[in-house]
């Protein structure tokens, strides 16, 4: 068994009467990539910053790389952190704000060379306010390397940016992977705990709902997959449900569950032989995103707003 | 080991460097100051006011009278006919001062008992007011030469600033003070606000950096600018305008004492006032009223008495008064109690400051 860089028993964070965090239990180990998923509010952000050692918790028992939450200056020199909303100096340049915070630690790494390694090499020399965000996110995650830290906490890592930046952030995230770093993730994209996860915990109001590697929760709460014929209307339906009768029609749409031993061929010649008309046909596998929406039974809202 | 207090003053220096807004204010802002005041109250042109004199004496008492003004080089005196009304005269001339010499001044002075002058004044105008620094101290030059002793001849007026100083001389300390005030109270506001506000305190929170740390940082910062500043006015001041001013220990006492006191009151604004606009706003509603009433531009003795009071409420006063009194007084007793007063401050809104901005959130 590999060893756990964080263990959390029975965390709680109260503010007045609001509970943002209601006791919560779970273990990230070494070289994991750890994501909390869930929308905005579920309390995944208050988490991480008790972990950061930027709040304090009501109750409960952490511990980080083996300190407790008390000895935080042994672990913020071990640990390296994307805050929620990130933002450096706007009127320094990006070689200058990831110096600064390398100067914040008595050891650093080569700054140059973690800034080739987010491709911002040829923008060492522009002002931070002048990136993009997508940049901007970069010259975050190059600072939260600067210590070489054993832990990189990445909160919220991709909100509000376009698809491209997205995939750079990806491809950043699973490269610290590869490289021994636990990376603890939390996002409201389910789509990206789904990408980069080996193991989800899903919040919803301050307790975690449920949890497991990606293809677990999928397998053990998500339902079957299921072919969508498009287009195939009225029709279509009429000629599947003979054999299919839990097959249903949305809009043209007909949604065919296929388990228990049904084939994707057995329903192209259901069609095929009625002579059915239909614009293609698409395999949906189960996400994280029907996984909660089964469990909460409430449609899972992200946005760009902070939690609280 | 490196030191984060530096790390983070070479970003300071920095960031100020490539703030347009914060150079010109901290540093622009005082140098217009002094240049547009100089230059008013240098009196430009020729640097003479005309001084109108009723003379009803018309003795040798009061033409030396008159030639010892004349010789100051600062008024020019013009006589005005015994037969004219003084009153109608000042209203149809616009004058802002009228000198008049009763008769019996040289009898008087001849026979050692005193006399009076009567000068009237728009206390206002800062011509009024060279012209009766000039008939002061005429006026005791004579009682020394002619009798020996002094207060013979007094002026029916009450003084308004001491008069061997000029007006700069009085302005030059406060526009000292007024920029340590804008420019610490300020900058604290608005960069908490902002790394407050764009998480830059949270990410910095996330290291091993200290607040302490980075408060040091800021507040040598603030002081090395008050120095700056200190040099840039002074040398306007004594190269443009001829001002006798003196840098002692005490002046940068009053310095670093008045950059924390201002240090702390910005933490503490920023404190009380979350977003960006409230705080600029609060910012303002504090140090505008200050600087018209901590007797920067005016002296408080020209401000009715309820606003006198106000003003002995307010810290600028006393970093204002101390400045003056170790620059250009060289009044170490009165700099070294407004010293006292100005450090009190800073412990007590060093503390307030401490308790409103929460660096660590809940």
């Amino acid at each position: 068994m590999v060893e756990a860089h964080i263990e959390v028993k029975g965390l709680r964070k109260e503010y007045g009467d609001l509970i943002a965090v209601d006791g919560i239990d779970f273990e990230v180990r070494k070289g994991q990539v750890f994501s909390l998923l869930g929308p905005n509010g579920a309390g995944k952000t208050t988490t991480v910053e008790i972990l950061e050692c930027l709040r304090t918790a009501t109750a409960g028992d952490v511990k980080i790389l083996g300190h407790d939450l008390s000895q935080s200056s042994k672990i913020k020199r071990r640990i390296g952190v994307l805050p929620q909303g990130f933002n450096a100096f706007d009127l320094l340049t990006v070689k200058e704000n990831v110096e600064y915070f390398a100067g914040m630690f008595e050891d650093s790494v080569n700054t140059d060379e973690l800034l080739s390694w987010v491709k911002l090499e040829t923008r060492k020399k522009d002002l931070f306010k002048n990136l993009s965000g997508g940049m901007k996110q970069r010259v975050g995650i190059a600072m939260s390397l600067v210590n070489d830290p054993e832990i990189v906490f990445l909160d919220e890592p991709t909100t509000g940016l376009d698809p491209g930046a997205r995939r750079d952030v990806w491809r950043m995230v699973r490269n610290l992977r590869e490289r021994g770093k636990t990376i603890v993730l939390t996002t409201h994209y389910m789509e990206e705990a789904e990408a980069l996860s080996d193991y989800v915990c899903i919040m919803n109001k301050g307790r975690i709902i449920v949890r497991g590697t990606p293809r677990e929760i999928i397998r053990d709460h998500g339902g079957s997959p299921v072919a969508i014929v498009r287009g195939a209307g009225e029709r279509g339906l009429q000629a599947l449900s003979p054999n299919f009768p839990d097959c249903e029609l949305t809009d043209a749409d007909v949604k065919i569950p296929i388990s228990n031993g049904r084939r994707v061929s057995e329903i192209l010649n259901t069609l095929d032989n009625a002579e059915v008309h239909y614009d293609e046909i698409v395999i949906k596998k189960s996400t994280l995103e029907d996984v909660f929406l089964k469990l909460t039974g409430q449609e899972f809202k992200g946005g760009e707003e902070d939690e609280e | 080991m490196k030191s984060r207090i530096l790390v983070d003053f070479k970003a300071t220096v920095l960031e100020f460097s490539r703030s347009p807004s914060a150079i010109f204010w901290t540093l622009a802002f005082p140098v217009i100051l002094m240049l547009l005041f100089g230059a008013i109250y240098s009196g430009g042109g020729g640097g003479t006011y005309n001084l109108h004199v009723q003379d009803f004496d018309d003795s040798p008492y009061s033409a030396a009278f008159l030639e010892g003004m004349n010789g100051t080089g600062l008024v020019k005196i013009i006589v005005v006919d015994n037969t004219t009304d003084a009153s109608q005269y000042i209203s149809d001339n616009g004058l802002t001062s009228f000198l008049i010499i009763p008769a019996g001044f040289g009898a008087n002075l001849s026979a050692a008992e005193n006399v009076s002058l009567e000068f009237r004044m728009d206390s206002g105008s800062q011509a009024a007011l060279t012209n009766y620094n000039v008939i002061k101290s005429v006026s005791e030059q004579m009682n020394l030469d002619v009798q020996n002793v002094t207060s013979l001849i007094s002026l029916d007026i009450a003084p308004l600033v001491s008069d061997q100083f000029k007006f700069l001389d009085f302005f030059l300390p406060g526009v000292l003070a007024l920029t340590i005030m804008n420019s610490t109270v300020n900058y604290m506001v608005f960069t908490i606000v902002e790394y407050r506000n764009r998480g830059i305190f949270r990410k910095m929170m996330t290291t091993p950096l200290k607040r302490p740390e980075w408060l040091a940082s800021r507040i040598l910062w603030q002081m090395v600018l008050g120095f700056i500043s200190l040099l840039l006015i002074m040398g306007i001041g004594v190269y443009l305008f001829d001002i006798a001013v003196t840098v002692n220990l005490m002046t940068l006492a009053l310095i670093l004492a008045g950059t924390a006191l201002f240090t702390a009151m910005g933490m503490a604004v920023a404190g009380l006032i979350q977003d960006e606009q409230g705080a600029g706003a609060l910012a303002g509603a504090i140090t505008f009223p200050m600087m018209f009433l901590a007797g920067i531009f005016f002296p408080l003795e020209m401000m009715p008495e309820y606003l006198q009071t106000i003003a002995k409420a307010i810290p600028l006063t006393y970093l204002a008064d101390g400045l003056r009194d170790s620059m250009i007084y060289g009044n170490m007793a009165g700099a070294w109690f407004n010293l006292m007063v100005v450090s009190g401050l800073a412990v007590v809104f060093a503390a307030l400051g401490t308790v409103l901005t929460r660096w660590k959130q809940e």
